[in-house]
């Protein structure tokens, strides 16, 4: 669960006041990078994530520098105008959209992210009032409904996708279109509507905004990926094949790309992982040709799962939750199926596993990071651990005096050997 | 990939466009002509002959030559409809193993997608020849009132032709997509589409880029072809009547007859009065005779009169269907060769207080429509959208015989209803769901679709088990059927292939016999 934390509050795209010179602030090399990031199109929500600096830290400078009149923001323009609003004459929607963090972004389909974001977004929030659905007033006339369904369809109805890849996307169009439909139709009764609006004046006003965190939470565990039958190369074809963009906004996207990528790779290389994974997603969004950012994608995902599963594991305070230890169990096997033959993760994945008694799993890595690193003693011992616990005392044995052989100096080997012969 | 093109696949005349730089164009046959017969026929020698060339050797060889099989195509061999043109066509009607209704000419039995298919590869072999490039992809038309055996029928003469159908879209609605919408003004359009073979209207919505199709309504037998068969047999009585001679079990002179009928009814619609001439129609002991006859435009208006008001039936129920009267359509739109006809033109102003639009012509903007459509799905262009709607109502047959409907007439596609259902008997462990899709409350006056079983049930009394049955439609048009037990989560479901359609290895089988004749030109 990634956490959105106050980020609400930051809405609105900060950018440099035109009438100063940069050159004239005193400013550290990082807050320099922040600075040179505001471009007038990246929301404040978004340069918390990519200026490779703690979010704490980027609101402060971004607060510091608007009361000296470095930078103003711009509130007319919503938080999530990183999403191409392509709903004609819906108002932005206050609520920001955090999908780069959202492992259900594919940018392997045919749809691009951000539109894969706003669907979700919309197929999750499907029990909202009909009024709320078709984005209109309550008081709307029948006129306002109707265009705002057209235009709502032109958006959401699966024939705009035609035979495109959509994955779980298809089902999702399809539901949020009969809901529209179901919005329209009820709307455009006379009848249905006073009904509706009798009810709803039963009701107290909607609540302002569902912490996003919890609609995501709510949804989260049936989702499952499909399998893919394309190649990546397969689907990138198609991709480029479908959505022609004009050379200008090409442009434009692989300029952005390039910063989010420069801002990934900063903080990558100060090993912060978790702020480097959703820029580079970013940069993979608005560049999906680029196989430099692919390649490097994957190992920093996996580095950003990695990262978050050993503080998960952190018991500086004493102890760790078990559900703790089950979700850095699940980020470590997301790791492995970046790195399967990284020893250390195995082994890490093992020791888990043994902790919260998932036997099966415990003894799958164990053997796999022996296996991998056959002079590790470390590894050994983690294997005997896994097989004592199976009630195999014998092999345990054979594995632990492999492993005082192996580092005769050992002293958890030789604890663990004692453990063995009472 | 290829070019895309859109097919106006009529009862009596067929259409082929495409897109080309953002514009709809007609692509005409070798001859020049834009339309092509929709006729198919074996020449006495055995070769197969399309279009045109089938036309002009009809008269010669009529019971070999095959028209008007949109009628039959989708339908059941029982049916009044495939009866009624037994009565009347001089080719063979023959019933079909899928209890369909199928063709013989000269000694060989065709299925109705099969002599579709021929005509949709003629129109595909137009296309190409015109591109200089292999067609593979085309969005079809059909009526608006066909129901989903007739639009899978259909599809499967696509597949036969070696096309993949994008989508089946009605023919009303490619109209009015031809009629040139993305405007940004919004209005209601009536299209009035009176066809060789089928009639339809239709009440449509634009604005802002959006085709809705609010209602429709029609008959899919009725068509100007009624109107070549009434002027015929007026033909035929009188010179019984004045010659003493009955041509009407003579096949040569009947097609000779039709011919110049159609003919005569065409000149109608701008002469006042025209001459039905055959010579040598027939030989009696005083040696040859001709038939020569005038007829006025008057007559013809006295022999279909009734057939041109019973549109206007339809037309008054489309228009209380889609919550509307006369007044609130804004423009109407006249679709088909039959409609250039004056007495349905003054119909239709009547009725709509309003003169109908004339623009593009009348026989080609169904297939410019169609090419339309073809083109925004194929390019994903986001300008324009089709909101259409599944024009008869789905539901199943209940025990006492009734019909229930789950997706009422004119729902938007894609959609989905659920309905529980129940047990009638105690102990009943098993269920058949029929799937029937028509307007009447009785199950056997509509068309079945398909039929299913769901078994297993637990015993209980009558009434006790929740039985959830699902339609769903989805957006190219294919009906599926859920059927749940809720009690033991037990769950059937089918694909509706309906009865009188093709199973799809007799399609692949058909496909493969074709290849036979695929003999280089």
């Amino acid at each position: 669960m990634h956490s959105v934390g106050d980020s609400e509050q930051r809405r609105g795209i900060p950018r440099l006041v035109s009438s100063l010179d940069p050159t004239k602030l005193q400013l550290s090399p990082e807050e320099g990078f922040l600075l040179s990031r505001i471009d007038g199109q990246t929301s404040w929500t978004l340069l918390r994530q990519i200026a490779g600096l703690a979010p704490e830290a980027v609101d402060r400078c971004i607060e510091r520098w608007l009361s000296e009149g470095v930078v103003e923001v711009d509130e007319s323009k919503s938080a999530d105008a990183e999403v191409p609003s392509t709903v004609e004459g819906g108002k932005a929607d206050a609520k920001p959209v955090d999908y780069m963090s959202d492992p259900r972004i594919d940018t392997a389909l045919d749809i691009a992210p951000e539109l894969q974001a706003q669907i979700l977004e919309f197929s999750e929030s499907l029990d909202r009032s009909y009024f709320e659905l078709l984005d209109v007033p309550r008081d709307a006339d029948a006129k306002q409904i109707k265009r705002a369904y057209f235009s709502l369809s032109k958006v959401y109805h699966p024939d705009r996708y035609f035979r495109a890849n959509l994955g779980e996307y298809t089902l999702r169009l399809e539901q949020i279109f009969r809901k529209l439909v179901e919005a329209y139709e009820l709307l455009s009764d006379p009848n249905t509507r006073a009904e509706i609006e009798r009810t709803m004046g039963a009701m107290p006003e909607p609540e302002p905004e569902p912490a996003a965190a919890e609609s995501e939470a709510a949804a989260a565990p049936e989702r499952k990926l499909p399998p893919r039958k394309l190649t990546k190369r397969q689907t990138l074809e198609r991709l480029r094949r479908h959505f022609r963009l004009p050379p200008q906004i090409l442009a434009e996207r692989k300029l952005r790309a390039s910063h989010f990528y420069d801002a990934a790779m900063v903080a990558a290389k100060r090993e912060r992982w978790h702020e480097a994974a959703p820029s580079l997603r970013l940069a993979i969004a608005f560049d999906p040709w680029n196989d430099e950012y692919r390649k490097r994608f994957s190992d920093i995902l996996s580095r950003n799962y990695e990262h978050r599963a050993i503080k998960l594991l952190d018991d500086s305070d004493g102890s760790v939750d078990p559900s703790d230890k089950l979700e850095a169990l699940r980020l470590l096997e997301e790791v492995l199926i970046h790195r399967p033959a990284d020893p250390e993760v195995n082994n890490r994945a093992a020791r888990v596993a043994l902790e919260i008694d998932e036997l099966e799993r415990a003894m799958e890595y164990a053997e796999a990071a022996c296996e991998l690193c056959p002079d590790s003693a470390e590894m050994r011992l983690t294997l005997a651990r896994v097989l004592r616990r199976d009630g195999r005392r014998e092999k345990a044995g054979s594995v632990l005096k492999e492993a005082a052989r192996l580092d005769p100096e050992n002293e958890e080997v030789q604890r663990e050997l004692q453990k063995l012969r009472r | 990939m290829g070019r895309v093109i859109g097919i106006d696949l009529g009862t009596t005349n067929s259409c082929v466009a495409m897109v080309d730089q953002g514009k709809p164009i007609v692509i005409p046959n070798t001859g020049g002509y834009k339309t092509t017969p929709s006729m198919f026929a074996i020449s006495p020698d055995g070769k197969r002959l399309v279009g045109h060339l089938s036309k002009r050797q009809a008269i010669t060889n009529p019971a070999n030559t095959l028209y008007a099989a949109k009628r039959l195509i989708g339908r059941r061999f029982d049916s009044p409809e495939v009866q009624k043109a037994m009565s009347l066509c001089p080719f063979h009607i023959v019933r079909g193993e899928n209890d369909d209704a199928r063709l013989e000419i000269a000694g060989k039995v065709f299925t109705c997608p099969e002599v579709m298919g021929v005509i949709v590869r003629e129109m595909k072999r137009v296309a190409e020849e015109y591109l200089g490039e292999p067609v593979t992809q085309a969005v079809i038309t059909v009526p608006a009132y066909f129901n989903d055996s007739q639009r899978q029928s259909t599809k499967d003469a696509g597949k036969i032709a070696g096309l993949e159908v994008l989508r089946i879209i009605n023919e009303p609605t490619a109209a009015a997509l031809a009629y040139g919408v993305g405007e940004e003004q919004e209005e209601k359009i009536a299209v009035y589409d009176l066809g060789g073979g089928t009639f339809d209207i239709s009440i449509l919505e634009l604005g802002s880029g959006v085709v809705e199709v609010l209602a429709t309504a029609g008959d899919t037998f009725l068509g100007g072809e009624d109107f070549d068969r009434r002027l015929v047999a007026h033909v035929l009585k009188e010179f019984h009547e004045t010659d003493g001679i009955d041509l009407s079990n003579d096949l040569m002179a009947l097609q000779r007859l039709k011919d110049a009928c159609e003919k005569a009814k065409c000149d109608l619609s701008s002469l006042s009065v025209t001459e039905i001439n055959l010579p040598f129609i027939a030989n009696d002991e005083s040696g040859a005779r001709h038939l020569n006859m005038e007829v006025t435009r008057e007559t013809l208006e006295e022999l279909v009169g009734d057939i041109v008001h019973s549109t206007m039936d339809a037309v008054q129920q489309c228009v209380t269907d889609a919550g509307l009267t006369p007044a609130d359509i804004d423009q109407v739109v006249l679709v088909g060769g039959q409609t250039r006809m004056p007495l349905v033109q003054q119909c239709v102003t009547n009725f709509f207080k309003k003169a109908p639009h004339k623009g593009v012509n009348a026989d080609e903007v169904v297939a410019m429509g169609a090419a339309i459509q073809a083109d925004i799905l194929a390019s994903h262009d986001d300008s324009l959208l089709l909101l259409d709607v599944t024009p008869l109502s789905l539901g199943i047959g209940t025990f006492d015989g009734q019909f229930a409907a789950l997706i009422p007439r004119n729902s938007t596609v894609p959609t989905r209803k659920s309905h529980m259902f129940t047990t009638t008997r105690d102990d009943q462990t098993a269920v058949k769901i029929r799937v029937l899709q028509g307007e009447s409350t009785i199950s056997d006056e509509n068309h079945l679709l398909g039929e299913f079983v769901l078994t297993e049930i637990p015993r209980a009394k009558a009434g006790e088990p929740e039985i959830e049955v699902s339609f769903e439609i989805d957006s190219d048009g294919i009906v599926n059927v859920f059927a749940r037990d809720v009690a033991t989560e037990r769950e059937q479901s089918i694909t509706v292939n309906a009865a009188g359609t093709l199973s799809d290895d007799e399609v692949a089988q058909i496909i493969k016999e074709n290849e036979e004749y695929e003999l280089p030109q």
